[in-house]
């Protein structure tokens, strides 16, 4: 779900989301909680839409995430 | 015998400073790579990582208190009471040094058996528990034959070596190759280690040949550390 909204350049429509995400309504609720409790995302309306957005702290976890696969592959685990 | 070698005066004191190096480095890696296990919690191969490199790091530290010890050995002398004050001293600084030495070499070899349990197919507990006290049996005898310690780490850092190798020609990844370099540098110097009893001046070639092996490993590390690049809009 990170990865899509930062592919979307940082910001998203939740149905949007859904779809690039590949789930359905009630994970994509279930999922966006934990997301908004951890302050990874957060919600904005902008032109009467609503959007999810990435956080600096959702931004940084994705760098952290980058570097772990990176870390992953130079190392063969 | 423990590798007590004649060194050039040049070098003397040197290679207490290439293994504070390497703690360094190594306390580096682990940092990070305890934030990894953070993230994926539960996931086996990083246990053994942490592992690995937590008992490689309070090895290097082990070490560097011998050498500390055996380079700025403490014989205060007094004029009362002189000869059982000096010899205390002298037992005290024997038996760090002892146990310094064993805790490297034991903790050395474990971490090495657990980097390599990170490549191979997993054993059983009951095996793991098994390879660790022969180990730590060989770390403890190594005491008088230093020969075998470092063909037993010669040949871990081997299957390390190999699985990285396998690993790079899958998929020729440029950090791996590094990675690689800096692996079979290390390797090549517990080999170097080996022909200690020839000349002293193999004892300052392998630890210098370990120096650029950890040093390759941390360029490899600060890499790894670059890759997050790309950093796109924020909100």
């Amino acid at each position: 779900m990170l990865i899509s909204i930062q592919k979307k350049g940082g910001e998203i429509k939740p149905t949007h989301l859904m779809y690039r995400a590949n789930l359905a309504h009630r994970q994509l609720k279930s999922y966006l909680e934990e997301l908004l409790d951890k302050n990874l995302v957060k919600r904005i309306n902008k032109n009467n839409y609503e959007y999810i957005i990435l956080t600096d702290t959702g931004l940084k976890f994705l760098e952290k995430i980058r570097e772990m696969r990176d870390f992953e592959k130079t190392f063969g685990i | 015998m423990f590798e007590i070698v004649p060194l050039s005066n040049w070098f003397s004191g040197k290679d207490l400073i290439i293994d504070i190096f390497s703690v360094l480095v190594l306390s580096y890696l682990l940092y990070h790579i305890i934030k990894y296990y953070k993230i994926k919690r539960g996931d086996t191969k990083y246990r053994y990582l942490i592992t690995s490199f937590a008992l490689l790091t309070i090895s290097f530290i082990f070490k560097v208190l011998a050498h500390f010890i055996i380079y700025y050995p403490t014989t205060e002398t007094r004029h009362f009471g002189v000869l059982t004050i000096v010899q205390q001293e002298m037992e005290a600084s024997g038996f760090l040094v002892f146990w310094g030495i064993i805790g490297y070499r034991v903790l050395s070899l474990l971490a090495l058996y657990f980097l390599t349990l990170v490549y191979v197919n997993r054993p059983g507990k009951l095996s793991i528990m098994l390879t660790s006290y022969l180990l730590i049996l060989v770390g403890y005898f190594s005491y008088s034959m230093f020969h075998v310690y470092h063909v037993t780490c010669f040949l871990l850092m081997l299957v390390i070596t190999w699985a990285v190798l396998k690993n790079y020609l899958s998929d020729r990844y440029h950090k791996t190759k590094l990675l690689l370099w800096s692996f079979t540098i290390i390797l090549i110097s517990h080999g170097l280690f080996f022909f200690l009893s020839l000349s002293p001046v193999f004892y300052i070639i392998a630890e210098i040949v370990q120096l650029i092996g950890y040093l390759l490993l941390l360029i490899t590390f600060i890499q790894v550390l670059r890759s997050d690049g790309k950093k796109t809009r924020k909100n």
